[in-house]
């Protein structure tokens, strides 16, 4: 049934791309035509397939791997970010698949959601896993970071072979320890050194586990400076230059050559890999810098405590103009009293249906809140009419990607930090 | 310069979802009313204050933090237990409201007893009532919860939700107040958003707070904060 899933679903994705979108229809319709689809196409690939799944950085450190496997020579598949059900991956191969279900690829590397990720892996059980943390996120929807943990460990019992983790990570360290007997497990680890670098380190859950669950290293982080990270490999250290400055790129870095590593053996040309990671772009709201007409303006993405927080840190200089815009896609925003906000001194402007919310927890911290306007539409023409050329706009996911479209970026699918 | 004193019990073993605004409300009300404010931790494992707080403050946790300061509470809730009686007023959010409760019942069975100060006991189900809810014109926030709350009298609970995007919690009975505790399942920056219970803390811990312009001009944003949860769910 290959054949007639993959005609039928090419001919429906082409018809709703003309339409103007991605969608998962193709998806869904060519996995009720043959429901093996995954495993009768992403299934042949020679070198494997691979997940990497966590509550942060998943896209990047996606990214950076895939980059580092295709500088080896390798021919990678990854899915874009948002693909992470059946449906929606089925619908992303097949821009790539031939009538007969083959995909030229070697080796598949695919992000995949925290809870969704075992849906995909119930239908193809990934080599190798690569978690690269567990932090407070969407509470709204996972309720607490021990039933993301049941999620994740869902996850590792489906893996075959290998899992890499974040090893200065107590939960992802511990997940990976405790499967140790049947899977090959390595930590990435991050230096006192480098965990100085950004005021709240790397931001984890909370864990209460006191047993050593130490890990075989593969990779240490060993500093950051700015958008400059120093990666130990192999009793091998070398300088990374990052996509944006920030301890969570070199994490991610980290991570993405400690995986690297132990798909291919060694990664042979560690040059050609550092290029690939300092040549890509910044993710979505992850230091990103929106050129519109003559403004610069800096996108940070309020994901949840730790991107945000982590995103804050990150920042070299105190925003001089600001635009807080926070909208239904983050139901609760109560962990904004969690956070630092030494790195803001004011707000200019604050939109979106959380705008009370976020100006009272600015007022508590004695900051000034500026102008409030709930509709988005309007607080954007206030901000893009203040003075400067630089700007930065702190907006969650969905306000993000309206933006982007407002400000004529068209694409269709992001990433998520 | 009158004094008081707020003592955060388990500061970061329960700190899920910014319950620390709850401190910063309490605190920046009373300096902005000529109070010279003083705040302490407590965690697990430490040594007991020594010194009687006007107010303490207990957050909200994952199960497993909550298991750990229910754990704790036996080398503290003496000092506690005294302290409320000579005046003293507790806060306690999300599972902060388990720690004051008679006990929490866990999936198993298992009753691990609180400090016994509310007429609540708790009991762990296996779902999640999550959403936006309205109690009153002055209470509203975010409930995100799978405990029963098991109560004998009502007459002491904070209120009945009104309003909620989430039909499971129309209805539900939340919280406590008797004057010396106060406890809700509206979880995280509870006095941010419902200043008025601030403000009956402070006035109950000392007689001479007065609400200051300053907080009024806070009252303003938090009270827009509230009328737009109340559209939200359609109040």
């Amino acid at each position: 049934m290959i054949p007639l899933a993959v005609l039928v679903g090419k001919a429906l994705r082409f018809v709703l791309r003309l339409r103007g979108g991605g969608s998962a229809i193709p998806g869904r319709v060519a996995l009720l035509i043959e429901p093996k689809f995954l495993q009768k196409t992403l299934g042949r690939m020679s070198k494997g397939i691979y997940f990497v799944s966590g509550s942060n950085g998943k896209s990047t450190t996606t990214a950076m791997l895939v980059s580092i496997l295709r500088s080896q020579g390798l021919k990678v598949l990854s899915n874009p970010a948002g693909g992470n059900l059946p449906q929606g991956l089925v619908s992303a191969l097949l821009a790539d698949v031939s009538i007969s279900g083959r995909l030229s690829h070697d080796i598949a590397v695919l992000e995949v959601d925290e809870a969704y990720g075992k849906l995909i892996a119930d239908k193809v059980a990934p080599n190798g896993l690569l978690l690269t943390n567990l932090q407070l996120d969407q509470l709204n929807r996972f309720h607490s970071p021990e039933d993301v943990y049941v999620y994740l460990d869902d996850l590792v019992k489906l893996t075959k072979d290998l899992i890499v983790v974040n090893g200065s990570d107590a939960n992802t360290e511990r997940l990976a320890a405790s499967h140790r007997g049947r899977l090959k497990a390595k930590g990435v680890y991050v230096s006192s050194e480098a965990l100085k670098s950004a005021a709240h380190g790397i931001l984890t859950a909370p864990n209460f586990e006191t047993k050593d669950d130490s890990l075989p290293q593969s990779v240490i982080l060993e500093s950051v400076k700015g958008a400059s990270a120093k990666i130990k490999l192999n009793n091998e250290a070398f300088d990374v230059k990052l996509p944006a400055p920030g301890l969570h790129y070199a994490v991610d870095a980290a991570l993405a050559f400690g995986m690297a590593n132990e798909i291919l053996g060694s990664v042979v040309d560690v040059v050609a890999a550092k290029n690939a990671i300092s040549t890509l772009a910044p993710v979505y709201g992850r230091g990103e810098v929106i050129e519109y007409q003559d403004q610069q303006i800096q996108v940070i993405m309020m994901k949840n405590l730790p991107s945000l927080q982590a995103n804050l840190d990150a920042l070299e200089e105190v925003p001089k103009t600001v635009w807080i815009s926070v909208d239904e896609g983050t139901p609760d925003p109560s962990w904004i009293y969690d956070i630092d906000l030494s790195k803001l001194s004011h707000a200019d402007v604050i939109s979106g249906s959380k705008t009370y919310q976020w100006a009272t927890r600015l007022q508590y911290e004695g900051k000034p809140h500026g102008t409030l306007i709930e509709s988005e539409n309007e607080a954007l023409e206030h901000f893009l009419a203040l003075p400067g050329l630089k700007k930065t706009a702190i907006v969650n996911y969905e306000q993000m990607m309206w933006l982007r479209k407002k400000l004529g970026l068209l694409d269709l699918e992001g990433g998520n930090g | 310069m009158a004094n008081l004193s707020i003592l955060h019990l388990f500061p970061n073993t329960l700190r899920l979802n910014g319950e620390v605004g709850n401190v910063m409300a309490l605190s920046q009300r009373a300096k902005s009313s000529g109070f010279k404010v003083s705040i302490s931790n407590y965690e697990v494992f430490e040594s007991t204050p020594k010194v009687r707080p006007d107010i303490v403050f207990i957050g909200s946790g994952t199960l497993q933090s909550t298991l750990v300061a229910l754990k704790d509470l036996s080398r503290i809730d003496r000092h506690l237990h005294q302290w409320v009686e000579q005046g003293t007023k507790i806060l306690a959010v999300g599972s902060g409201f388990d720690l004051v409760s008679q006990g929490l019942i866990l999936a198993d069975g298992t009753n691990i007893p609180g400090l016994g100060m509310t007429n609540t006991t708790h009991r762990i189900t296996d779902s999640y009532r999550v959403g936006e809810v309205v109690v009153s014109a002055d209470l509203a926030g975010f409930i995100n919860s799978d405990r029963e709350v098991i109560r004998g009298d009502e007459s002491l609970a904070l209120g009945i939700v009104t309003a909620s995007d989430e039909k499971n919690l129309v209805g539900y009975i939340d919280g406590y107040c008797d004057g010396k505790v106060w406890a809700s399942n509206i979880q995280g920056p509870f006095l941010p958003m419902n200043p008025k219970f601030a403000d009956e803390i402070l006035v109950a811990v000392a007689s001479t707070y007065k609400k200051s312009t300053e907080s009024r001009a806070l009252d303003k944003l938090s009270s827009k904060a509230r009328e737009a949860i109340s559209i939200r769910v359609g109040n």
